[in-house]
This record gives structure tokens, sequence and C-alpha cells, in this order.
């Protein structure tokens, strides 16, 4: 069972309803999306929470899956939109769909203000740095969290899925373009963040 | 200062794009991206690597914790059905047939030719639907059915003749009501209706969105209140938590209203001695709380329903101490394991209160703090069960990993066993 693909697995559970189906599709996506999550919310309670809401999400809108479709891209568009929503509940942040213009930036691509990143000059953790570290991932969190949100979502979204940006761009429904202009920025964002952060590690 | 900017005015330059791009379309595999952009691709993939946090951040017990709610939630939770999504849609022409037939007053001889056709077959589904499929202006009738038309006719006048003057007046003088609305088309008001029907689905999940984060929020300022209560309460009987007199926690704790056995009449005691009032001891999410006056001879609530929170069950063995050194929960929403075993249904050992809709519960711990609860389980204890119960549920796990779906057996007459074991009820 656990060598099947999510989207026979998902089709056989929609046939037949059976729970331990639906329990190996959570638990084989648990460690990834709970991870997500994390990240995207940087709120182990509400990750918690979101990721009850997408797999009760993804049970009672089982018709609605196109099973031409991959399962795992539906699973965490769905986690991302719960995420979202749960932040605008909660106030904690203003929230923009992804394909929303940023700020005074257009599409976050042609604006001719603003600095150059050069991934060369980026001061990028040691190969033999713990990634189990915690307070590297502490740090990474505070990184993230002053992204803005439409950045932050893209950057996770398709680090987690290891997608391309036509994949990436057909599953979230937004422009090819947007999702390229919206990934360089993040990275950019994240990169420039992580050296002001890190200048000791120059 | 380039550093004051906001952080999307910040990009990549030319090459650090490509590169990027490069590693997208290798999937994020630094070692399949073209030698001409592997150094700035490796670069992105070492700082990005970081992205994902610490495999420890989430320990093995919380997993299956989760794991296991999300599956005793799928459970109680009904799929919706996609036929609903399915409206059906008139096809222009047969619109547009349906306004001229309204406009010639129903009579499809007069519409226009090019629409007659669909105009007749709209007018035979319409006397279909009105019970008759006889073409008034072309039938002949028959002299019986003359005769009922008659009577009809006749009973109407009749009663019109036995209105009061004035209403009589209003509705001979006036035009026929219905009339005004053939100043809109059909499709005008299928339009309307529509965009209100559109405009209520949207609206409707975020009212009730709101609605639920609403309940919470009140429920924590409730636990908050009771907090305070209990704070009280223990500095006036030595460190002690609410406990009538004579319960012994052995005889059928959950019987609420009989006097001297339900747990909830320990909780009850805020209320009746004014620690606390029946309001703070009501959780908004429970439509059938009492939360008016406190009677003075009451001394529990006087049924299951009306009772919002579940208490620690405290026994002689095992009294419950407020500010106790290591907190732990003495107070939550109410016990869906239960009122489902009450009501005769099937409990599921991690189901959330109903309170907020199954999405989890407030909780009060017993250094006065408030929490919410995703999971019923707190520190490897599930709050709604007996110890006894949960190592005979995890046992089952070990050799089926279905143990949320094993059928709770409680007697309501379990008592904790440990002076730290935390069990809820009713």
């Amino acid at each position: 069972m656990e060598a099947q693909s999510d989207e026979k697995l998902f089709e056989r559970y929609r046939q037949s309803a059976d729970t331990t189906l639906f329990r190996t599709i959570v638990d084989r996506h648990h460690d990834d999306l709970i991870r997500f999550l994390n990240r995207l919310m940087g709120d182990a309670a509400g990750a918690e929470d979101v990721f009850q809401e997408a797999f009760l999400q993804v049970h009672t809108s089982q018709d609605s899956f196109d099973a031409s479709r991959k399962f795992r891209p539906w699973l965490f568009t769905i986690a991302a939109n719960k995420a979202r929503d749960y932040m605008r509940r909660k106030g904690r942040r203003k929230t923009l769909d992804l394909s929303a213009p940023l700020d005074g930036s257009g599409d976050g691509s042609d604006g001719n203000s603003g600095t150059f990143i050069d991934l060369m000059e980026v001061r990028v953790p040691s190969p033999d740095a713990r990634l189990d570290d915690e307070e590297t991932s502490k740090s990474v969190q505070k990184v993230l969290d002053e992204l803005p949100h439409a950045l932050r979502e893209i950057l996770l979204l398709s680090y987690f899925q290891r997608l391309s940006y036509a994949q990436i761009a057909d599953e979230l429904e937004i422009p090819l373009g947007t999702v390229k202009s919206r990934l360089h920025s993040a990275v950019a964002a994240f990169a420039k963040k992580w050296t002001l952060s890190h200048p000791a590690n120059a | 200062m380039p550093d004051e900017l906001p952080l999307h005015l910040h990009h990549l330059n030319q090459p650090s794009e490509t590169a990027l791009d490069a590693l997208v379309a290798a999937r994020w595999n630094a070692s399949k991206v073209p030698a001409v952009h592997a150094t700035r691709a490796a670069a992105a993939d070492a700082l990005l690597r970081h992205l994902v946090p610490p495999v420890s951040a989430h320990a093995v017990t919380a997993r299956n914790t989760l794991v296991n709610a999300v599956i005793a939630r799928v459970m109680l939770a009904p799929k919706q059905s996609v036929a609903v999504d399915v409206e059906p849609v008139l096809s222009p022409d047969d619109e547009d047939a349906i306004d001229a037939l309204f406009s010639a007053d129903g009579v499809p001889a007069r519409v226009p030719s090019s629409l007659r056709n669909r105009a007749e077959r709209i007018a035979h589904i319409g006397r279909l639907i009105a019970g008759s499929t006889t073409d008034p202006s072309r039938s002949t009738s028959s002299a019986s059915a003359d005769v009922r038309k008659r009577e009809r006719v006749d009973a109407a006048v009749a009663r019109v003749r036995a209105l009061p003057p004035l209403l009589r007046r209003s509705q001979s003088e006036g035009p026929f009501p219905f009339r005004r609305i053939s100043a809109f088309r059909l499709r005008d008001i299928a339009s309307a209706a529509a965009a209100v029907l559109i405009g209520g689905m949207v609206l409707w999940p975020m009212l009730a969105a709101g609605r639920q984060h609403a309940a919470k929020t009140l429920c924590r300022g409730r636990l908050a209140n009771v907090a305070g209560a209990m704070g009280l309460y223990g500095s006036d009987f030595d460190g002690s938590m609410p406990m009538t007199a004579g319960f012994g926690g052995s005889v059928s704790w959950w019987d609420v209203g009989v006097p001297g056995r339900s747990n909830s009449a320990n909780l009850f005691t805020l209320a009746k001695y004014d620690y606390a009032t029946l309001a703070d001891l009501a959780c908004p999410g429970n439509s059938l709380a009492a939360c008016g006056e406190c009677c003075p001879t009451a001394a529990d609530w006087k049924c299951l329903s009306e009772v919002s929170y579940s208490y620690a069950i405290p026994t002689d063995k095992c009294k419950k101490q407020w500010g106790f050194n290591k907190p732990t929960v003495v107070l939550a929403d109410g016990s869906p394991v239960v009122r489902r075993i009450r009501n005769n249904q099937r409990a599921y050992a991690l189901e959330n209160s109903a309170n907020h809709s199954g999405q989890g519960q407030s909780a009060l711990r017993s250094d006065g703090s408030v929490i919410w609860m995703t999971t019923p389980v707190v520190d490897g204890d599930n709050i709604w069960l007996p110890g006894l119960v949960e190592a005979a549920l995890e046992l089952a796990q070990q050799h089926s990993r279905s143990g949320s779906g094993q059928s709770l057996i409680i007697r309501g007459t379990e008592v904790p066993t440990r002076p730290d074991e935390v069990m809820l009820g009713p």
C-alpha cells in the first residue's frame, strides 16, 4: 500500500471510504505539510489547526479532485488557502492573494527602484552547518516572518513542492510570469534579509 | 539606503535569476543544474535548504496524535456532494422565447415567428407544470368542465363581494399586482437572484468563520474569569479546588442533576457560592447553556446539555490543588466522549468538543493559564479518558494502527488513579 501513488490511494479511498487508506495519505504527507505550515505561519498551534482543516477539506471535497492531476499540489494549495484564511481571521497579518500586485512595485519585477542581489555574494551557511540547529531554525523563521505573505507563500509552496514554474502556475491558477517574478523577488528578499541578520557568518 | 527599502523591491541580478530558473527547472536539485549556473544555483540551494525546519520540531507522539485527530474528524465529517454545483442554464434563445411569451400574455400565437416554436414548447411545459395539458385558447371544453369553471368563478365573485368595502376597492381598482413584474424580464430577475445567491455563498462562510472566532475569544475570556474564581475559592479553602461534600466520584459522575453524584456539581459550587456567575460557566458555543440567575437552592445544572465545560474529576485520594507546581488541565470545553456515550452514540477518543464545531477546545490549567488545544491530548494524556482506557487504546493501536476507530467503553464510574492524571467530566 505504501508504494502506491497518492493519486491511486486517494482514488481507492474515494471508492471505498476506507479510513486506513486516508490515514496512509495523512501519514505520508504529515512531515512535509506540517513543516510547510510551520514556516508559512510561524505558529505551531495554528499550523496543527490548519493541518487538520486541510485534510478535512480534502475529505469533504473529495469529489471535486481531478484524478488526472497530482494530489500533493492540490493538498498544499488547500493548506495554503486555509493558512491564509486562518491568519486573516486572527488578524495577525495583512495577507495578499498570490496574484495581487505588491505595493508600489507592479508585479515586483518591473520596478526600476530597488537593489539587485547576486547570489554569489549571499552569505550562505556552510555546508556542514547543522540543519537541525534550533537557533538557525528560529533565525530562518524570523527572516520569513518579515517577508510579505505573498512572497513567503510562493517561496514555500514552490520549494516544498519542487514543481516547475509551469506546474506552479497551473496549480495556483496564476500567470507563469507572476510566478517567476514573485519567486525571484522572494529569493532576493530572503537572501538580503538573511545576509543582514547574519553579518558574523561573512 | 538600500537596506531600508521594502523587501519586495530587492531583485536578483540577471545571472542569479537565470541560475534560480535553472534550479527550479531541475526541481531544486542543484547537482542537475548546467555547469554555467552551478555556483549560483548551489548558493541558492544552500540558503533555501534552511527553509525546512528541524525534524525534532514535531515529536513522534505529537505526530501520531495529530494524524489520529485528523482521522477522527474525517470519520465524523460528511463529504460534500458535487451534484449541487451543477445548475441547469437556459439557452439564450429559450430565455428570449420566455421573455417574448411573457410580453405576449402567455399566448404563443402573438410571439414573433422566429421564436414561436420555442414559445409553444415553453407554453406546453408551463401547462404541464400548472397541471393542464390542453391549450386554453384552442380547447373545446366539455359541459362538465364548463360547469366546474362557472362554479369556481361564482365562488370567487361571492368571496370578493363578501370582503369589506375598502379592501374590495383596493383589489378592484388597482391593476393586477403581478402585472408590474412584466416591467422586468425574467432573466433580470434570475440575474438578481443569482447575485443574491452568490453573495450569500461568499458571505456565509465568512460570517460563520467570524462567529466561530468570536465564540473562541469569548470562551477564553470566560475561562479567564473562572480562573479568577478558582483563585478566590482556593484562597478561602486552603488551595483546594471546588468539590462538594460527600462527592465520591465512584458512582456515575456523569449523572447531571442527581444530588451528590455528578462531577458537574463540583464546578457548580463556584456559581452557587457567588465565586462566578452561571454566564462565566457558559461557553458561547453551547446554545443550550444555562446563563441566567443561579437559583439559591440549586446544587447542579438540570441536565447535561446545560453544562458547557468539563471539570477535572477529583477523588479523596487525588484532590485537585489550584496553582499546583506542574500545571495540568482542570477545565475544558464539554467532553464529546461523555456526551456521545450518554446519548448512546459511538464515541471517539480524539474527537474535539462540539462547542467550537469540532475544531478544538479551550482549556484552563491549574496555574490559571488558558490554552487552545487542537486535539484532546496534552503531554501524552487524553483529557477525556481514564488512564486505563487510554492504555487499552494504546495497546490496540500497537496491534492495528487504527486506534482512533476503537469503540470506547466508559461506565462513568472511573476515577483518576494518579494525582497528575487528567480526566474531565461530564
